[in-house]
Formats: structure tokens, sequence, C-alpha cells
């Protein structure tokens, strides 16, 4: 056999199968705006949890507020479900996503 | 002299000065927030969200894993909120729960009073008055605690 090692770029990638490749987009942590939770108690949950400075916290804080939603955190699917199991313990609306 | 309700007073230390009908109502408060979060009720829906809104079986996956703990969680910070509520100080651990058990309060009557950001200031004869009334002064309450947890000790 000859050529095995020659597959053409874009037939290795267009033979790729396809759950792998999914497989390989980042998580994400999402955090909703709600009504509920205070816009003080969102700045301080993001700086407890990940260790953000005031700064940071408050402008993913501002973005929730304003655009309705913020990234608040990525990584490997088990780290974001972490994540987001520990912003649900502070009663924040998180979900997860990946790009 | 500071009149707060609750004070940080030293870096483990927080004073609490409540009014014995506030305290009873709190008590009142997590009597029903727990036995929201034990019987799974709608309105205790906010304190258990949806993570993977896109996927069902990942959803039921994680559900799986977390409605356990996640109960547990809740349950233990409103155990301490109740054990603490009678106290004139917390130390940081229990203003800790004590912060969780106001919030798990505010989401669940928040969801009850189905609560939009522009109706925190309900006319008198609104039928929900009274848990307008409450829940502004969980508001307020949880605000005065948040301030007081982000101090600085060493600014005392």
């Amino acid at each position: 056999m000859t050529g095995s090692a020659q597959t053409s770029p874009v037939i290795e990638k267009l033979t790729f199968p396809a759950e792998t490749l999914e497989d390989d987009r980042p998580w994400k942590v999402v955090v909703w705006n709600d009504p509920i939770n205070l816009m003080s108690y969102v700045t301080w949950v993001l700086q407890r949890l990940f260790g953000y400075s005031l700064e940071k916290a408050n402008m993913l804080m501002m973005e929730v507020h304003t655009k309705g939603k913020a990234v608040v955190a990525s990584g490997d699917r088990e780290k974001v479900e972490m994540d987001a199991y520990r912003l649900h313990e502070y009663g924040l609306w998180a979900t997860i996503e990946q790009d | 002299m500071s009149s707060r309700e609750i004070k940080r007073i030293g870096e483990d230390s927080f004073r609490l000065d409540l009014h014995p009908q506030v305290r009873q109502l709190l008590r009142d408060l997590k009597e029903m927030t727990l036995s929201h979060v034990e019987d799974n009720s709608p309105v205790a829906r906010r304190l258990f969200p949806i993570a993977y809104q896109n996927s069902p079986e990942m959803e039921m996956d994680f559900q799986q894993l977390t409605r356990e703990p996640l109960t547990n969680h809740h349950r233990h910070n409103l155990t301490i909120f109740e054990r603490t509520l009678s106290k004139s100080e917390l130390n940081q651990h229990e203003a800790l729960a004590w912060m969780s058990a106001l919030n798990d309060m505010r989401l669940i009557l928040g969801t009850a009073l189905d609560l939009s950001e522009d109706q925190v200031n309900p006319a008198e004869d609104d039928p929900n008055y009274e848990g307008y009334v409450v829940y502004n002064l969980l508001t307020y309450l949880q605000g005065v605690l948040i301030e007081e947890v982000q101090n600085d000790a060493s600014d005392l």
C-alpha cells in the first residue's frame, strides 16, 4: 500500500468525525440577567467565585445587566459544569454553552 | 452611632441588631422557603436553573449530578440561618449562610410575585402589597449584608 501518509489535508478534514470536532469547541458559562438578583450581589459572587478584581466583576455584571447576559468563565466541560453548579449555589442564572 | 441592622465589628464578627418582629418574620420566611425547596415547588425553580438550554440529555445528566447536592446546600444554609436568628452576633461563616438564605428567600418570593424590574413600588391597594413590602425588606437586608461582608475589617 502506498500513499496512506499523504492524505490531502482537505480530505482529512472532510472525513474527520463531526462529533470529535464538536468536542474540541470550548465550553463557556453564561450568566443571564434576572430581575431579582441585586447588581451588587452579582458582582460580589463573581469576585468570590472566580477571584476577579472588582473592576472585572463589575464590568461583567454591567454586561449582564445591559446586554442581558455575559460569558463569565470558560474551559473544558468538567470545569464549566463545576462553575455553573457553584453559580447555581449562589442563585445566579447560569447556563453552559459551546462555541 | 450606627443603626445598621447588620454591621461588621471585626474580622470574623458581625453585630446583628434586628427587631424581634423582623426576626420572627424571617423565621417564618425560612420555613416557607425550605418547604418550597424540599417540595420541589414551581416557585423554587430559580434555585435550580437549567444549565443546558439546548440539550435535554445533557441537562438530565447535569440535574442527576447536581440536584441533591444543590438541595442540601440550600437546606444547610437555611438551617444555619434559623439557628442563628436569635443571636446578637454572627461569625463570617454564619454571615455567608445569611447571604445565601436571604437570596433564596428573595428568589422564591420574587418568583411568586412574578417580579419584573419596574415593579418594586406597588400601590397600597395592590393585592400583593404585603409581599412586596417583605420582598423590599429582604432586599434591604441583603444589600446591607453585602456592603458589610465586603467591608475590609482592617478599616474598622
